[in-house]
């Protein structure tokens, strides 16, 4: 394996989970994700020559959520895309209420996440979940930094209407 | 409810890495063919490309009337024979091929 491909391993090792859970909130199916997120590795691996390191990895969420709303479009017009049974994710271990409880508070998490405006959802969702720095998620998103805190606030806000009360813990 | 829940990371399908890989080496493979189809369509229409034709030379000089005197012709023992022309100002002349070991007229 050449050196690139080994740098190429360890951005994925690094990434995958966190571009994984961005891609998930938008396309709710972890297979249509799984192959979303690895398309985005393939598309930034294809224009390695014109790639900053530096930015690599603003750039990687960047491709992967143009390319989940692409796919979130196409699955919508051409009604391919299946949302995932939350069942999938609940706990088997727990006892039936517990688990029916999980699946009951997923399904309303996913209800008002998507119910945000797309701006917002792509700040908060990206704030939350991409283990990027405000500065990064402003590259990525190609806005101001200081546009980021203030969509992230606005967001947690909505959900919080849709929610209730969000603690930080 | 707690943030954490809201936004509760989740673990992708096993083995990203691994496909990700034969996806990388799946495209590899396909460039391959294109390139060689490429290069065969560039070699094919090289050879295939229309080349002008020595005969449209002849025919396009004649039908631009170029005009040769007599004077400018030098016939000798019949080597160029003059042909009947519908055209006045074209002169048609059948020109017999000489050997390259005959030695070249004199004047």
């Amino acid at each position: 394996m050449t050196a690139r491909a080994n740098e190429l391993e360890a951005v994925y090792v690094r990434l995958e989970k966190p571009v994984f859970n961005v891609v998930y909130r938008w396309l709710w199916n972890a297979e249509e994700a799984r192959d979303v997120t690895q398309e985005a590795f393939l598309k930034v691996w294809q224009a390695r020559a014109r790639v900053d390191p530096s930015t690599v990895e603003p750039l990687i969420f960047r491709t992967a959520l143009n390319l989940a709303a692409n796919r979130l479009r196409a699955g919508k017009l051409w009604g391919f895309l299946t949302l995932e049974p939350l069942r999938e994710h609940a706990d088997e271990k727990a006892a039936p209420d517990e688990a029916l409880d999980v699946e009951r508070r997923r399904a309303q998490v996913r209800r008002a996440v998507d119910a945000l405006p797309e701006k917002l959802k792509r700040v908060v969702v990206m704030c939350e979940l991409s283990g990027l720095s405000y500065a990064q998620v402003a590259q990525a998103l190609d806005i101001p930094a200081g546009t980021v805190g203030s969509r992230r606030n606005l967001a947690l806000a909505a959900l919080e209407t849709s929610l209730g009360p969000l603690e930080d813990a | 409810m707690k943030r954490s829940d809201v936004f509760e990371p989740l673990e992708p399908p096993p083995h990203g890495w691994t496909r990700l890989k034969a996806r990388l080496e799946e495209r590899r493979a396909r460039r391959w063919p294109v390139a060689i189809a490429a290069v065969a369509a560039v070699v094919l229409a090289l050879v295939l490309a229309p080349k002008p034709r020595p005969d449209a030379e002849v025919e396009a000089a004649l039908r631009s009337g170029f005009i040769v005197s007599n004077e400018a012709l030098t016939l000798k023992d019949g080597a160029a024979q003059q042909l009947p022309s519908s055209d006045p100002k074209v002169l048609l002349y059948r020109v017999s091929v000489m050997n390259r070991n005959e030695a070249p007229p004199e004047d």
